[in-house]
């Protein structure tokens, strides 16, 4: 009996209900968040062991689950973001609707997801003299925590003569790797209007260990013009660079600073640029989808002895990739996602969105997906973290 | 004969019958369908309707189940969009979104009578509505609480209560 939820018979509740089997209450624990669970293994022991089984169960493997991404509606004119699940059932207990947020943060802007944690930044409200500012919460367990200004106020763009910026704070990015610490970092990047192109000239980072912002220079050797994919992986942001197959990374302290060039294999070198750059079992990869090209190349960076290098890891033909096959040339192939711990790129052509494997070169449409908003990143993979609060400063 | 819709009969474990559509029975509940498919052939082209016994829940629990599949699963009654619960926006509301939260904005006892229905019957929309409403009400409880309305025995020695509050304490 001690393994069921007995019927507590004459406390006012009649009771021939209060009896769930343990695979029902599997099902009931499966749907609150970590946090609760933890809270939950206090009950009994038989509950504590209840839970620790679901922890390991496939329903809580927290791998990748799904896409966030902006939908456009015609009608209203409004972008959206909305979840696509990748697996069935969706992950129990995460909110991707982000309704735990408080009412203030209604209408905010998602920038980045990074292993379970989010980044968003709240909407411009016209004519208000208050900034706008940074959330960054984990759907999973409801937890959100908003983010002191950094020195350059964010979502800022000089080139709106109501805002009267110099410099633009559109862009921002999520660092989270709870494998290696439960501190997140944010960066955002200040960039410069320079002869009508916008040069990243410096990197503030806000690290949720000190509870402060750094602003640092740029310390690339060259202009940087961000293309807007990033990813973050081993404590580096890492992004890709506009007219230029080449990465840009930066660390989470600002002290280090590197550019690498993927190989050049086109005759026309301006017909680089715009890689997607994503991360899978470890490794950093730089997917080449040019418009112009009827293959799509795939690289992986390799590490020797602090010396990075891009190598070719696999190349398709994009004729092998559109179903019903048809002329490639000037079909858009975008990549929305690369899977961190498979060997799966997420693309997307027209409205499909559709798998590649790598390995055993199967395509796999997952969905149609209508009304994707027509912007550089369109798709944020999402990873659900269960376990862990949201890190705080350590000087509280 | 053929425009007339087939409805079975369903008794309750306290021996009330309910009729129901055959057709929307058998879209919501993969118990009934195969009872009903079980049952078939022995039916003929009788008018005889079918009465299929129900043992495990009770005529309370079964009006209200009945209650839920009717608007979920006549597809005369359904309006709106489709059930595309992945793509889901803040302030999208589906059309049922306000008759799932009234249909569990019940006690507790009432809830987990659902549970066991929708479990037995196998309708897994409902299932899901209901194991996610006894999840909310376990949101935010005390240990205490959960014990009592669940009438769980707390069977942890005093030392490994200690223990097992320490390992947990970030979640409290």
């Amino acid at each position: 009996m001690s393994s069921r939820l007995a019927a507590s018979r004459g406390t006012g509740m009649e009771a021939a209900s209060a009896y769930l089997p343990d695979d029902v209450v599997i099902e009931i624990l499966a749907r609150l968040p970590a946090k609760q669970l933890c809270r939950f293994k206090c009950v009994s022991r038989t509950w504590r062991r209840l839970i620790s089984d679901l922890a390991h169960s496939d329903r809580f493997a927290q791998t990748l689950s799904g896409l966030f991404y902006y939908r456009h509606r015609p009608h209203d004119g409004a972008h959206r973001p909305c979840f696509a699940g990748l697996r069935a059932p969706p992950p129990p207990g995460v909110d991707t609707a982000l309704s735990f947020l408080p009412p203030s943060c209604a209408g905010m802007e998602l920038l980045d997801s990074c292993n379970g944690l989010l980044l968003l930044r709240s909407s411009r409200v016209p004519w208000s003299p208050r900034p706008r500012f940074y959330v960054v919460c984990n759907p999973a367990t409801g937890d959100w925590v908003t983010l002191p200004q950094p020195s350059h106020a964010p979502g800022e763009m000089c080139y709106d003569d109501a805002m009267m910026a110099d410099k633009n704070t559109c862009v921002a990015a999520l660092g989270f790797d709870p494998a290696t610490s439960l501190h997140f970092h944010v960066f955002q990047l200040v960039e410069k209007e320079d002869q009508f192109v916008d040069v990243v000239v410096a990197m503030e980072i806000y690290s949720s260990e000190t509870g402060k912002w750094i602003l640092k220079e740029s310390g690339w050797s060259k202009s940087i013009l961000c293309n807007l994919q990033m990813t973050y992986l081993n404590g580096f942001l890492h992004f890709g660079i506009i007219d230029d197959d080449a990465v840009a990374s930066v660390d989470t302290k600002g002290q280090t600073w590197r550019v690498t060039h993927v190989q050049q294999r086109r005759d026309d070198p301006d017909d680089g640029g715009d890689g997607f750059v994503g991360h899978s079992q470890g490794r950093l990869l730089y997917v080449d989808a040019n418009l112009n090209d009827d293959s799509i190349s795939i690289y992986v960076l390799e590490d020797h002895d602090d010396r990075w290098e891009w190598t070719l890891k696999h190349s398709v033909s994009k004729l092998d990739l559109i179903q019903p096959r048809k002329s490639p040339r000037g079909v858009y192939f975008g990549v929305a996602a690369i899977h961190p711990d498979d060997d799966l790129i997420y693309f997307y052509e027209g409205e499909r969105l559709m798998s590649y494997d790598m390995t055993h070169g199967i395509v796999h449409v997952i969905c149609t997906l209508s009304e994707v908003s027509p912007v550089h990143r369109p798709f944020l993979p999402y990873v659900p973290f269960y376990s862990g609060p949201l890190a705080s400063p350590s000087a509280d | 004969m053929a425009s007339e819709k087939k409805v079975v009969f369903l008794r309750s474990s306290d021996g009330e019958a309910f009729e129901v559509s055959e057709e929307v029975i058998s879209a919501a509940s993969v118990t009934i369908k195969g009872m009903i498919d079980e049952e078939s052939p022995s039916r003929a082209d009788t008018a005889a309707t079918t009465t299929l016994a129900i043992p495990n829940v009770t005529a309370a629990t079964l009006s209200r189940v009945l209650h839920y599949v009717n608007k979920h699963f006549d597809a005369a009654a359904v309006v709106g969009r489709p059930d595309d619960y992945i793509f889901c926006a803040p302030g999208d509301e589906h059309p049922l979104a306000r008759f799932d939260d009234d249909f569990v904005d019940v006690d507790n006892d009432t809830l987990i009578d659902l549970v066991h229905a929708a479990e037995y019957l196998h309708i897994k929309k409902l299932f899901d509505l209901t194991c996610k409403a006894v999840a909310d009400k376990l949101k935010g409880r005390t240990i205490d609480q959960i014990r009592e309305t669940f009438g769980i025995v707390n069977d942890y020695t005093v030392e490994e209560e200690v223990e097992v509050y320490r390992e947990n304490s970030w979640a409290f």
